[in-house]
C-alpha cells in the first residue's frame, strides 16, 4: 500500500515527461494522454481514501527511503488526515483545470499540459513530504511550472505578473531554506544526530530568540504564499494574468500549501514561539479579511474582485489556526477546502464568461442571467458559498473559525464577522452587476455545454457535501487537530510550571 | 621513478604527446581533415580520462603532484570539458574554417595546463601548470583576429595573467622566506607566528582572483566573455576556474588550516561584495555572454560563503559547487555556441528571441543550465547552494547565509529574464528554414544536461570520500 505515495509524485511527473517527448505535436493525443494521467492520478487518490482509516492516530501511511545518508536527507511522505484532503483536492482540481482549459488554450496545448501535470506533481509532493530538504524540492518544484504557465499563457500584463510572482514566493521560500538548515544545525549539535527528519525535530529544544527567528523564517515562506497581509501584492496580478486553469490551480491549490505549511511545520516545529506570535498573526489575519474585502468592493475586474476575495478568505484561515483551539483549528482546515472548491468554481466560471464575451469587466457585462440560465444559476450557488451562506462549504468553516476565536478574543471575532459582512455586499453587487440589469446586446451567447455544465456540476455538489454534511470531513482532520491542540497545552502548561 | 609513478603520470603524458602529434599532423604532405583532426584530438582526451582511473590513489610524486580522488575526479571533468570544447569549435560557424593542428593542440595543452594545476603539492609546480594553463588562452581568446575586440581581449587576457603571476610569484617567495619549502603540506607544517603566511597566501589569492574574476579583480571577465568565440569562453568560464578553484582549495582547505582560519574575515567580505556585484551588473545586462560573465562573478562569491564557514562542510560545500559550477556554465555557453550565426554570436538577449521553441532541445537544455544556476532542485545547482548556505549556517554566519539568499533572490530575475525571451514568441515569422543541429552538438548538451540533473539528485557521487 505505502508506495502508492510515490506513485502520486511521479505518475503525473513521467505522464508530463512522456507527453513533452511523445505528442509534443499531437494536440488530440496529448489530451486525451493529459486527462487520463489526472483522472488516473485521482484514482488513485480516491482508493487511499477508501483504505484509509479516519480512527487512526497520525499517519496513515509513510513512506521512508534513504536519499543523501552523508546529510541525513531522506525521501520521507506521510499522509494524515489533512494531507490525504488536500490530496484529494489536489487530485480532483487539475483534471477540472485541464477539462475548463479544452478550448480555452488556443496554442502548445502538450506543452501546456505537461506544465499542469509537473505543478500537480509539486503540489502533490508539498502535501506529503516529511522531510524538510524534500518539502522544500518541491516547494521549489511546483513554482517553476507555474511561472511559464502565468508567463507564457497569460493576458496582457503576463509577464510583470509572473516575475512578480516568481519572486515574491521565492524570497519567502529562501529564508525558509535559511531556517531549516539552522533548525538542522542546532538539533545536530544538541542530539549529535544531523538529520532533515520531520519527525525527530519536532523536539528541538530552540534557544529563545533562535527560535523566534528561525520561525519568522518558515512564517514568510507561508505568509507570501497564503498571502497574508503586508506580503500578498503579488495575488491580485497573478490571478488576474493568469489563465484560467493557473487561476484554479493558483487559487485552490497553491495558497493552501501556506496554509498547509503552517499547520504541518510552523506550529508544530516552534510551538512555543508560534504561542508568542499568534497575537500578530492574527491581527495580520484581521487585516487581511478586512483589507481584502474591501478592495474588492471597488475592482472592476472580475478575476480581480475573486482574487481580492481569496485574500479576505484565507485571512479567516490564519485567524483560524493562531486561535489555536478545536473549533477554530476545524473551521480553518474545512475553510481550506471550501475555499479551494468555491473559489477554483469561479475563477472557471469567469473563464467561461471570458471566453464567450472577451472582457472581465463587470461594467460590461450585465444582464447574462437570461440567455445564459444555467451558468447564472452556477454563479449563484458558488456566490452565495463565497457569502457564506448556512448549508454551503464556505458557512461551516466560517462559522467554526468564528467560534473559536470568540473564546479567544471577542473584538477579533466582531472585526472578522465584519469581513463576512463586507464578503456578502462585494459578492452580491458583483452579481447583480454582471448577471441582473439590462440585457447585453451581444446577441452571440451561448449557455454551458455539457463539458463545462459538468466540471462546475462536480464542484456544486461538493459545495453541497460540505456545506451539509461535513462529518466524514471533520472525522479525518481529528487527530491532526489533537496534535496541534496538544502542543498549545504542553507550552501553556511548561510556562505555568516556570511561572510557579 | 617506480612503475606507479608512470602510470600516474599517464594522463598527463598523453596530453602532452597528444598535444604535439596533433601539431605534428599539420606537417604530413597529405592534407588531413579538420574532422580527422577533432577526432584525433577526443580520442586523446579519451584516452587521457580513461588513463585516470588507472590512478593509485592517493600518490605522491617527489612533492611535486599529488594523486587523490579529488584530482582524479578534476581532471577527469577537466578532459570531459575539453571534448565538449571541441565539439562545440567543430560546429561553431565562425571558427569551423580557422580549426586547423594549432587550436586544437591548444586545447590539449591548456587541459594539460589545467590537470597539472589541479594535482600539484608544490607552489613551483603550480604555477608551472598555472601558465601553460593561461598562454594557450591569450591566442585562443583572440584566434580569429578579425573579430570586434577579438586583440584587445586577447592582450588584455595576457596583461591581466601577467599581473595575476607576478602576485602569484611574489605569494611564492614569502611563503619559501617562511618555511623554506615550496611543498604545501611541508608550508602547512612549519608555519610561523606572525603574518607572514597570511600575507603570502593572500597574495596568491591575488594571483587566482584574477583568473576566477572575483571582486575586486573582475573588470577584465565581461569585456573578454564577450570577445571570445563562444567556445573559448565556455572553456575558461567552466573548467579553467574549476581548476583554479581546486587549487585554492588545496592550499587553504586541505592543507594551510590555521591560514584559512586567519583569513575568514577576508573570504566574508569577499564572498558579499563578489555576490552583490555579480548579481546587481547582471540585473540590467542585455548581452548575454556578459551577463552570464557578470553571473559567474556571483558564483565565485557563494563558493566563497562556503570558504568563509571554515569547516569541513564549506571545503566539501566548496568542491561540489566547482564542479557545479563548471558543468553549469560549460552548459549554458554550450547552448550560445550552438546557436551562434555564420560570422558572430547572437549578443542581444533579443536575438535569442523564440529561439527555445524553435530548437526544443537546446531551449530545455539552456533552462536546465540557468535553473541550475539560479539554484532550482532537483538540479546540482541547488544542492550546492544548499551545501554552501549550510555551512555558513553551520558556522553561525546567519548574515552572511541571509545576504547569500537575497542574491539568489535576485539572480532569479535574470536567469528567467533570458528564460522567457528564449521561450516568448517570435517577432515574426522570419519564413527562414530551421537549419538542423549538429548531432555532435546535440550528445554534448544532453550529455552536460544528464550531469546537471542527475548530480542533483545524487550528490552523494560526488560528496562523499574526499579527506
Amino acid at each position: 500500500m505505502m508506495y502508492w505515495l510515490s506513485v502520486l509524485i511521479f505518475l503525473p511527473l513521467s505522464g508530463a515527461l512522456l507527453i513533452v517527448l511523445a505528442w509534443h505535436s499531437n494536440v488530440v493525443m496529448a489530451r486525451r494522454a493529459v486527462l487520463l494521467f489526472s483522472v488516473a492520478e485521482l484514482l488513485i487518490a480516491l482508493g487511499l481514501w477508501w483504505f484509509a482509516d479516519p480512527g487512526s492516530d497520525g499517519y496513515m501511511y509513510i513512506v521512508r527511503a534513504s536519499w543523501i545518508p552523508s546529510m541525513g536527507i531522506q525521501f520521507l511522505l506521510g499522509m494524515d488526515g489533512l494531507s490525504l484532503l488536500l490530496v484529494l483536492l489536489t487530485a480532483l482540481l487539475i483534471p477540472i483545470a485541464i477539462l475548463v482549459s479544452w478550448h480555452s488554450v488556443k496554442y502548445h496545448w502538450p506543452v501546456f499540459a505537461a506544465l499542469l501535470l509537473a505543478i500537480e506533481a509539486g503540489i502533490m509532493g508539498v502535501f506529503l513530504a516529511l522531510d524538510l530538504i524534500l518539502f522544500y524540492v518541491f516547494w521549489e518544484l511546483m513554482l517553476v511550472p507555474m511561472y511559464f504557465l502565468i508567463g507564457l499563457w497569460g493576458h496582457e500584463r503576463r509577464l510583470y505578473a509572473a516575475y512578480k510572482f516568481f519572486l515574491f514566493t521565492l524570497t519567502g521560500s529562501l529564508l525558509m531554506l535559511v531556517s531549516i538548515l539552522g533548525l538542522y544545525f542546532i538539533h545536530g549539535e544538541q542530539t549529535g544526530i544531523y538529520t532533515f527528519d520531520y519527525f525527530a525535530l519536532l523536539h528541538t529544544d530552540l534557544p529563545d530568540t533562535t527560535g523566534m527567528w528561525l520561525m519568522l523564517g518558515f512564517f514568510a515562506a507561508f505568509a507570501v504564499k497564503i498571502p497574508v497581509f503586508p506580503v500578498h501584492s503579488w495575488l491580485p496580478d497573478a490571478h488576474t494574468e493568469a489563465p484560467t486553469a493557473g487561476s484554479i490551480i493558483l487559487a485552490g491549490l497553491l495558497l493552501k500549501t501556506g496554509t498547509y505549511g503552517l499547520l504541518r511545520f510552523c506550529l508544530p516545529l516552534f510551538p512555543e514561539d508560534s504561542l508568542e506570535f499568534a497575537p500578530f498573526a492574527m491581527a495580520l489575519g484581521i487585516v487581511g479579511i478586512l483589507y481584502g474585502a474591501f478592495l474588492a468592493l471597488v475592482q472592476e475586474d472580475i478575476k480581480r474582485l475573486i482574487a481580492y476575495s481569496s485574500i479576505s478568505h484565507l485571512g479567516f484561515v490564519v485567524l483560524g489556526i493562531y486561535a489555536w483551539n478545536q473549533e477554530s483549528l476545524h473551521g480553518a482546515m474545512i475553510l481550506i477546502l471550501a475555499h479551494g472548491v468555491t473559489t477554483s468554481a469561479m475563477f472557471a466560471i469567469v473563464g467561461m464568461l471570458e471566453e464567450r464575451s472577451h472582457t472581465r469587466l463587470l461594467s460590461r457585462l450585465g444582464g447574462l442571467l437570461l440567455p445564459m440560465p444555467r451558468l447564472g444559476t452556477m454563479l449563484l450557488l458558488f456566490t452565495l458559498s463565497a457569502m457564506g451562506m448556512p448549508g454551503l462549504a464556505n458557512f461551516v468553516g466560517e462559522f467554526l473559525v468564528l467560534a473559536g476565536v470568540y473564546q479567544i478574543s471577542a473584538s477579533f471575532a466582531i472585526a472578522g464577522a465584519m469581513g463576512i459582512v463586507a464578503g456578502a455586499i462585494y459578492l452580491l453587487w458583483m452579481y447583480q452587476r454582471a448577471m441582473l440589469g439590462e440585457v447585453n446586446e451581444n446577441p452571440a451567447w451561448r449557455d454551458l455545454d455539457l463539458r463545462e455544465l459538468s466540471v462546475l456540476a462536480i464542484l456544486a455538489i461538493l459545495v453541497l457535501w460540505l456545506g451539509l454534511y461535513p462529518a466524514p470531513f471533520l472525522d479525518y482532520l481529528q487527530s491532526p487537530t489533537d496534535i496541534i491542540i496538544e502542543l498549545n497545552t504542553v507550552v501553556t502548561t511548561g510556562m505555568e510550571d516556570a511561572s510557579h | 621513478m617506480q612503475a606507479i609513478d608512470l602510470i600516474n603520470l599517464g594522463p598527463f603524458i598523453i596530453l602532452g604527446f597528444g598535444g604535439i602529434t596533433v601539431l605534428g599532423l599539420g606537417i604530413l604532405p597529405a592534407h588531413v581533415s579538420t574532422r580527422t583532426l577533432a577526432a584525433v584530438t577526443i580520442i586523446i582526451l579519451i584516452l587521457g580520462t580513461v588513463a585516470t582511473t588507472l590512478w593509485k590513489v592517493p600518490h605522491e610524486i617527489d612533492g611535486m603532484l599529488v594523486f587523490d580522488r579529488l584530482s582524479r575526479l578534476f581532471v577527469q571533468l577537466c578532459m570531459l570539458g575539453a571534448i565538449v570544447i571541441t565539439i562545440l569549435s567543430l560546429y561553431y560557424p565562425t571558427t569551423q574554417k580557422e580549426m586547423r593542428e594549432e587550436y586544437l593542440s591548444l586545447i590539449l595543452f591548456t587541459t594539460l595546463g589545467m590537470a597539472l594545476f589541479i594535482s600539484s603539492q608544490n607552489l613551483v609546480m603550480a604555477f608551472v601548470g598555472l601558465e601553460i594553463l593561461s598562454v594557450p588562452l591569450f591566442a585562443l581568446i583572440a584566434w580569429l583576429p578579425k573579430q570586434q575586440h577579438a586583440i584587445e581581449g586577447g592582450i588584455k587576457y595576457a596583461m591581466l595573467a601577467g599581473i595575476a603571476a607576478a602576485f602569484f610569484l611574489y605569494g611564492t617567495t614569502l611563503a619559501y622566506v617562511n618555511s623554506g619549502s615550496l611543498n604545501i603540506a611541508a608550508l602547512g607544517q612549519s608555519l610561523s607566528d606572525g603574518h607572514l603566511p597570511a600575507i603570502a597566501v593572500t597574495l596568491l589569492l591575488v594571483g587566482m582572483g584574477f583568473k576566477l574574476a572575483l571582486v575586486p579583480f573582475h573588470m577584465w571577465s565581461p569585456d573578454i566573455y564577450q570577445a571570445a568565440p563562444a567556445p573559448v569562453t565556455a572553456l575558461f568560464a567552466s573548467t579553467v576556474k574549476a581548476a583554479v578553484l581546486i587549487f585554492l582549495i588545496r592550499l587553504l582547505c586541505l592543507n594551510l588550516q590555521p591560514v584559512w582560519e586567519a583569513l575568514l574575515p577576508l573570504l566574508w567580505i569577499l564572498a558579499v561584495i563578489s555576490m552583490f556585484a555579480g548579481n546587481l551588473l547582471a540585473l540590467l545586462q542585455q548581452n548575454i555572454k556578459r551577463l552570464l560573465a557578470y553571473s559567474s562573478i556571483a558564483h565565485i562569491g557563494y563558493i566563497f560563503v562556503a570558504l568563509a564557514a571554515g569547516n569541513s562542510l564549506g571545503r566539501d560545500a566548496a568542491i561540489y559547487y566547482s564542479l557545479a559550477y563548471a558543468l553549469m556554465n560549460l552548459g549554458a555557453f554550450a547552448v550560445v555556441a550552438a546557436l551562434a550565426l555564420t560570422g558572430k554570436d547572437r549578443q542581444t538577449l533579443e536575438d535569442y528571441r523564440g529561439l527555445g521553441r524553435q530548437y526544443p532541445i537546446l531551449g530545455i537544455s539552456m533552462a536546465i543550465s540557468l535553473l541550475a544556476l539560479a539554484g532550482l532542485p532537483p538540479t546540482a545547482g541547488f544542492v550546492a547552494k544548499l551545501l554552501a548556505f549550510g555551512s555558513a549556517v553551520e558556522a553561525g554566519h546567519f548574515i552572511l547565509a541571509i545576504i547569500a539568499v537575497i542574491n539568489t533572490a535576485i539572480a532569479f530575475y535574470y536567469y528567467l529574464h533570458i528564460l522567457v525571451i528564449f521561450f516568448a514568441e517570435e517577432k515574426e515569422k522570419t519564413g527562414q528554414i530551421i537549419a538542423p543541429l549538429p548531432k555532435g552538438t546535440l550528445v554534448s548538451v544532453i550529455v552536460i544536461n544528464s550531469f546537471i540533473i542527475g548530480l542533483g539528485i545524487f550528490p552523494e557521487l560526488i560528496t562523499t570520500g574526499f579527506p
